[in-house]
């Protein structure tokens, strides 16, 4: 039904002039009672066609807005549903980013642990002490040998390339403290 | 201005919504027209009554404001009524016929006279004989006021009003009849036999002469024969068709007071008219109580007419309006002029339509009778259609929440859907990065345990590992070769100091045994190292160092 169809008419519209003829053949006073009553009237008004056709696009009016609020209910029915679906979808991902949280400080913990400048360092340290042990080996090793000519000049050579490695490290170790060097750190 | 009554504009409300076409329009104008004048100076009130048309004859209830403008030139004021078409302001356009008062929206004013005051019209430039109002404003209100444009500024109510007040303070269209003007007159012929009615001037005989030629001399017993010898058929012709058409424009007559010829069929003629025709007043009789203009067409302005006593002695106080119509009053001592003045004091304040209204006929009475009973059932219908349109207000109410209401709805479940949509997209996006992160940590853990066993390697992944050593790099190839150089230096200084016995705690390596071969290696060694040391001040001369 087009909107512009759905209007009030005016008396004029309705026509109810002339009167049918059982009204007009009525004698005087009976229509002048028939006139004076406000029920009568109304009564002749709605078996007006005019009128009955407006009513019946009033009632058509009325059968869509009733249409359309039961789409209405069937929305707001869906709405709630989606609602709820919405709800737990919130929760799950407040519960998904907190363990996302969590996993996450873990994983710093355990790159921290592996890959820590003072652990590098530390393990660095250890290192450069245990090349510097070795050395100390090699002499009690010497000492400890016939220490013969050919001995001799092995152990100097040994010996000299292991310190050549310490005091490399330890140069290293020395940059590092002073954070002068580069690399994976 | 004031506000209204909520009675009041609730009641306007329920006349305009369902009879008129521009509802909104003709209710804000009413309001705004009685927000300035209601209760006010003017005293001008609103309501309801049957209007007849004249061209059609057709009757409709319209809106009717009435009351009074005070005239301050002439300290008299002049009641007027002014009836709301049911087109106004624009009119029906889609009507052929633009000139009807029915369709063309302008509002029609009339001057009502108060003839048991002895107020009369006075026809002037303004107002024809039956108290119509004209004005060039209303004249262009049809062409000016259109729909789509800007009339309805300069035409409404209101200013409607000031170009009446101006009008009547330029031309009053009343005045008051003198008695004394009255008085002097000839007097009458006693004998006239009246019968309370208005139809007794001629015959039927007499009117093609009376319509043609020049105005017959009256004959008074003819008339009053004619009069008492009527019969009940003469008695059922109705007023309307009794009375004169409207008479010809002013212009026709001025100067030709005698040569007035009354427009319309025979049957007109048989109405006062023909009495006009005949009784013609003297000028001089005018002077002093009529406007000069209103005295040039004496039977034009319908006034009181007083006849010579050579003319016929009826004195008769027409009024042509056309609704309410009422018999004016009348100051002279004649008996018909009495029974005149009776009838319109009995009648003054009721609204008769004379056009349909007949004397002692049976089907006049049965038409009357017909036209009240059509007004009353159209009141009936007017307030059955001012609750029907309530309830019909309501459902068009209920029409735009529920439409509202519906798009809302729509909208925000569109809305909901979306968002939930894209929420399961984060709860996957998130779940996913939750997964990495956990089999990213299981590496790490596994990695921890690597570098942890592991002294000379840093592992980056299971796959992957860094020496230690290349886990710092000088900055660049000539620092790298410093740092080799220095530590060959050093590591040959202990060596040196090994053998010499000054490296730390340990003792000496040179014996008896390995003289020869200890200092052999010293003496290299010494002779490397200073190679080196060269080689350390050429580099540290490179890089600038001291």
């Amino acid at each position: 039904m087009e909107h512009s169809t759905l209007r009030l008419p005016s008396v004029e519209e309705l026509k109810p002039f002339p009167l049918p003829k059982q009204l007009s053949t009525l004698p005087e006073h009976v229509l002048r009672e028939f006139s004076q009553s406000y029920e009568l009237v109304n009564g002749y008004v709605q078996s007006l066609p005019q009128f009955k056709g407006y009513q019946e696009v009033v009632v058509q009016e009325l059968n869509q807005q009733i249409h359309k609020i039961n789409v209405c209910c069937e929305l707001l029915n869906e709405y709630s549903e989606v609602a709820e679906r919405i709800k737990n979808q919130t929760q799950s991902l407040n519960s998904s980013y907190g363990e996302w949280t969590n996993l996450e400080t873990i994983q710093y913990q355990l790159l921290s642990a592996n890959f820590n400048q003072e652990s590098l360092k530390k393990k660095f340290e250890k290192h450069l002490n245990e090349t510097n042990q070795q050395s100390y080996d090699e002499i009690k090793k010497f000492k400890n040998s016939s220490q013969s000519e050919s001995d001799f000049a092995d152990f100097v050579e040994n010996f000299r390339k292991q310190r050549k490695t310490y005091h490399s490290k330890k140069e290293k170790m020395n940059r590092w403290n002073e954070e002068r060097v580069t690399g994976f750190v | 201005m004031t506000e209204l009554p909520a009675s009041l504009s609730n009641w306007l409300y329920n006349v305009v919504q369902p009879q008129y076409a521009n509802k909104q329009l003709t209710y804000t104008h009413l309001y705004q027209f009685l927000q300035v004048h209601y209760g006010k100076n003017l005293r001008l009130r609103v309501r309801t009554s049957v209007h007849t048309s004249q061209r059609s004859g057709q009757s409709t209830l319209l809106l009717n404001i009435f009351g009074s403008i005070p005239v301050t030139t002439t300290q008299l004021s002049v009641q007027i009524q002014i009836w709301i078409p049911l087109h106004y302001p624009f009119g029906n356009r889609e009507s052929t016929n633009t000139t009807n008062d029915d369709t063309s929206g302008v509002p029609m004013i009339y001057i009502i006279p108060d003839t048991s005051n002895g107020i009369l019209i006075k026809p002037g430039n303004h107002v024809d004989s039956s108290g119509r109002f004209y004005h060039p404003y209303l004249s262009n209100w049809y062409h000016e006021s259109i729909p789509s444009g800007s009339g309805s500024r300069k035409y409404n109510l209101i200013e409607l009003m000031k170009i009446l007040q101006a009008s009547f303070e330029k031309d009053c269209p009343i005045m008051v009849q003198e008695s004394s003007g009255i008085d002097s007159a000839p007097s009458l012929p006693s004998k006239v036999p009246l019968n309370g009615t208005f139809s007794q001037n001629a015959s039927n005989t007499q009117l093609p002469a009376q319509l043609t030629g020049p105005p017959l001399p009256a004959k008074p017993q003819q008339l009053v024969s004619g009069s008492t010898s009527s019969t009940n058929e003469e008695r059922a012709i109705p007023l309307k068709y009794q009375t004169p058409l409207p008479l010809p424009p002013i212009s026709q007559y001025i100067g030709q007071p005698n040569a007035i010829t009354p427009q319309g069929t025979g049957v007109a003629s048989q109405t006062p008219t023909g009495q006009y025709m005949q009784l013609q007043s003297p000028p001089q009789e005018f002077v002093g109580v009529h406007s000069p203009r209103s005295y040039s067409s004496p039977t034009y302005s319908n006034s009181v007419v007083n006849s010579p006593p050579s003319h016929t002695p009826i004195q008769v106080h027409q009024n042509y309006n056309s609704s309410p119509r009422q018999p004016h009053a009348s100051t002279t001592s004649s008996p018909m002029v009495n029974k005149t003045a009776s009838f319109s004091n009995s009648n003054q304040n009721s609204f008769i339509d004379l056009i349909d209204e007949d004397r002692g006929s049976s089907s006049v009475v049965s038409s009357s009778a017909s036209n009240e009973v059509k007004s009353l059932i159209l009141e009936n219908i007017s307030k059955r259609m001012s609750s029907e349109a309530k309830d019909f207000s309501l459902v068009m109410s209920n029409k735009q929440k529920i439409e509202a209401l519906y798009q809302q709805l729509s909208y925000h479940h569109k809305q909901a859907v979306a968002n939930s949509t894209n929420l399961e997209s984060h709860v996957k996006y998130i779940s996913q990065q939750k997964a990495s992160i956990t089999q990213l940590n299981n590496e790490l853990v596994s990695l921890e345990e690597s570098n942890t066993s592991e002294s000379k390697l840093v592992y980056t992944s299971t796959n992957n590992s860094i020496p230690l050593d290349e886990l710092i790099t000088p900055d660049s190839a000539l620092v790298n070769q410093l740092y080799e150089v220095v530590s060959e230096i050093k590591a040959t200084k202990d060596t040196i100091d090994l053998i010499g016995g000054n490296f730390r705690s340990e003792g000496e390596l040179i014996k008896d045994s390995n003289m020869e071969t200890a200092v052999r290696t010293v003496r290299t060694l010494a002779r490397e190292m200073f190679w080196l040391e060269l080689m350390k001040n050429e580099i540290a001369g490179i890089m600038n160092l001291s």
